[in-house]
């Protein structure tokens, strides 16, 4: 599962913005207008990675790969 | 005895005309046993009347059928019966205060806030199923027609090439770079202006994703499908006691987000629209109005195909719309 939210320190800020499965391998694109924001990906196994990830242009593509790992 | 089985046979032949005219103004399209049909509104949105401990107890009893489970919905086959809870649901309740949300939300809707784009009807996870009758291989492309269009990609699952996905049908899943997906998915923000409002249902959380699920079911998707389609809304339609669903077709989607499949094969597409309601809100909301009139002539016209693909997805509402 691939999470979007926004950074927050505390539990109760943070929200989440999307999710959804993605296959192993398989790729997801997302939208977002400037800000600060986390994406993380975890498996039913307990394996995960995350990254935080910083837009400030309005328009920019930035093209990352995420691995989950125990 | 004749007599009055006349006047009987008069009575329910007029009542039917007048269900499929659609509902007169004090009352409001729901689904029962029996099928859909017009309750008064004072089923559905409760008053409380504190002067009368009779009228009280009737009243709590109303309420006690709208929450209770509804076991009519428990006959229906598989898969209408309630998933275990996903793997992901665990993790996503832990992770998120607002997990059982479909995303930033503010009673009734969206909030708009965080995402890009201006237009009101949020489509989370349009799901677009195949359904290959020879399971044959073949290639295919899905193309969005953005130029006039004033809807927006959220998310996208593969990725887009230039608006479009392509690669190979392969049974029933699809081939995008050599990865394999039982859907191709996507988030997406709409217009409503070609959307209607009339015509649909209101009925109770306990019930409501069983209700969708059948529209589902007749209109021919798949096991695959309708087993994501109860996983996923089961978890993520927020906990409010009634829900009115305004379902969107190809006539209307069309129109909002034109996508074009080569080769040319049948595609039925289904929204639903959901708008949350509370005891104390506006009995008579001004928009979207309660749905009266009956959906089944909007739905698409099926075919008999052996390559076919499915498209359902569930939408909420910039809540700033909802009056």
């Amino acid at each position: 599962m691939v999470w979007l939210s926004k950074i927050a320190e505390e539990f109760q800020q943070k929200e989440l913005l999307m999710h959804t499965l993605v296959p192993v391998n398989g790729t997801y694109e997302f939208y977002v207008i400037p800000g600060q924001y986390r994406i993380e990906v975890s498996t039913e196994k307990g394996c995960e990675e995350h990254k935080n990830v910083f837009i400030v242009h309005k328009e920019a593509r930035i093209d990352f790969v995420l691995g989950a790992k125990k | 005895m004749k007599y009055i089985f006349f006047i009987l046979l008069f009575t329910q032949s007029v009542y039917a005309k007048f269900v499929a005219d659609g509902c007169p103004s004090n009352a409001v399209r729901t689904q029962g046993p029996q099928g859909f049909y017009c309750a008064p509104l004072y089923g559905l949105f409760p008053q409380p009347q504190p002067d009368c401990i009779v009228c009280m107890q009737m009243q709590l009893q109303r309420q006690q059928q709208m929450t209770a489970f509804n076991p009519w919905l428990m006959q229906m086959p598989f898969p209408m019966m309630p998933p275990q809870t996903p793997w992901w649901a665990q993790q996503g309740r832990m992770m998120y205060p607002n997990f059982q949300a479909p995303g930033a939300w503010q009673y009734p809707g969206m909030n708009p806030q965080p995402y890009p784009g201006n237009a009101p009807v949020f489509a989370a996870k349009p799901n677009v199923y195949v359904k290959n009758l020879t399971k044959s291989k073949t290639s295919f492309s899905m193309s969005f027609d953005l130029k006039e269009s004033k809807s927006n990609f959220l998310a996208t699952t593969p990725w887009l090439e230039n608006n479009e996905w392509s690669g190979e049908i392969q049974g029933e899943e699809f081939n995008v770079d050599k990865v394999n997906y039982d859907y191709l998915f996507y988030d997406a923000r709409m217009p409503h202006e070609s959307m209607q409002f009339e015509a649909g249902w209101c009925i109770n959380r306990t019930e409501l994703v069983r209700s969708m699920a059948g529209e589902l079911i007749q209109m021919g998707f798949s096991q695959l499908a309708l087993s994501d389609f109860y996983e996923h809304w089961d978890q993520k339609i927020p906990d409010e006691p009634v829900f009115c669903v305004y379902p969107q077709y190809n006539n209307q989607m069309d129109a909002a987000l034109p996508i074009k499949i080569k080769p040319a094969t049948p595609f039925v597409r289904v929204l639903f629209v959901l708008v949350p309601h509370r005891p104390d809100d506006k009995v008579q909301p001004v928009f979207p109005p309660l749905p009266r009139q009956s959906h089944f002539e909007l739905r698409t016209k099926t075919v008999e195909s052996d390559l076919q693909f499915l498209e359902w997805g569930v939408a909420f509402l910039d809540h700033r719309l909802i009056k």
